[in-house]
């Protein structure tokens, strides 16, 4: 089963850490989870909390219209930048998606 | 490959830059193939070059730009922008 995240929110809306337990929790069940990264949480998606999901077995996208937009020049470790048809990927896959926008 | 899914791209914020990722958003939605409908819970300046570009792109290509809150019903997945 994968559990789709969508990060859509500035960091000091909390939404970051939110989105990084529940993927966690997530996790530890054995479930699949892709977090897609667009927006005003780009700036999380170039940092080392991203990193450490990705080391904990999830798969996150950055947009790179987004990561541009925030002038971030290079995603995490792990992250890989990607597209809106990621996002649109990320949707039809999940079982479940929690978009935090 | 699977039937096409239905996602909802709810907009309650009236904050112009995040209504246009909200819209940016819905069109890249629609990318694998899913319908999208765009839920208007804050009106949108549609005077605004980007709200006015992703609607025309939404409704060229068939898709929802002010459905009804009752899309939700039908949804398989959504997304609340505020």
């Amino acid at each position: 089963m994968t559990l789709g995240l969508v990060l859509a929110t500035p960091p000091e809306r909390g939404d970051c850490e939110r989105a990084e337990r529940l993927a966690r929790a997530a996790r530890r069940r054995g479930l699949e989870v892709s977090i897609f990264v667009m927006d005003r949480a780009a700036i999380w998606g170039a940092g080392e909390r991203a990193s450490a999901l990705v080391d904990e077995g999830c798969e996150i996208v950055l947009c790179g219209t987004s990561a541009a937009a925030a002038g971030v020049r290079e995603a995490a470790p792990g992250v890989v930048i990607g597209s809106q048809d990621d996002h649109a990927a990320l949707v039809r896959r999940a079982d479940r998606v929690v978009a935090f926008t | 490959m699977t039937a096409g899914r239905r996602t909802v791209v709810v907009i309650r914020t009236r904050a112009r830059d995040r209504a246009a990722e909200a819209l940016r958003a819905a069109v890249g939605l629609t990318l694998r193939g899913d319908r999208v409908d765009v839920v208007r819970v804050a009106p949108l300046d549609e005077a605004d070059p980007r709200v006015r570009r992703c609607l025309g792109t939404l409704a060229a290509l068939g898709h929802g730009v002010d459905a009804p809150l009752g899309a939700l019903r039908e949804a398989d997945a959504v997304e609340v922008w505020s």
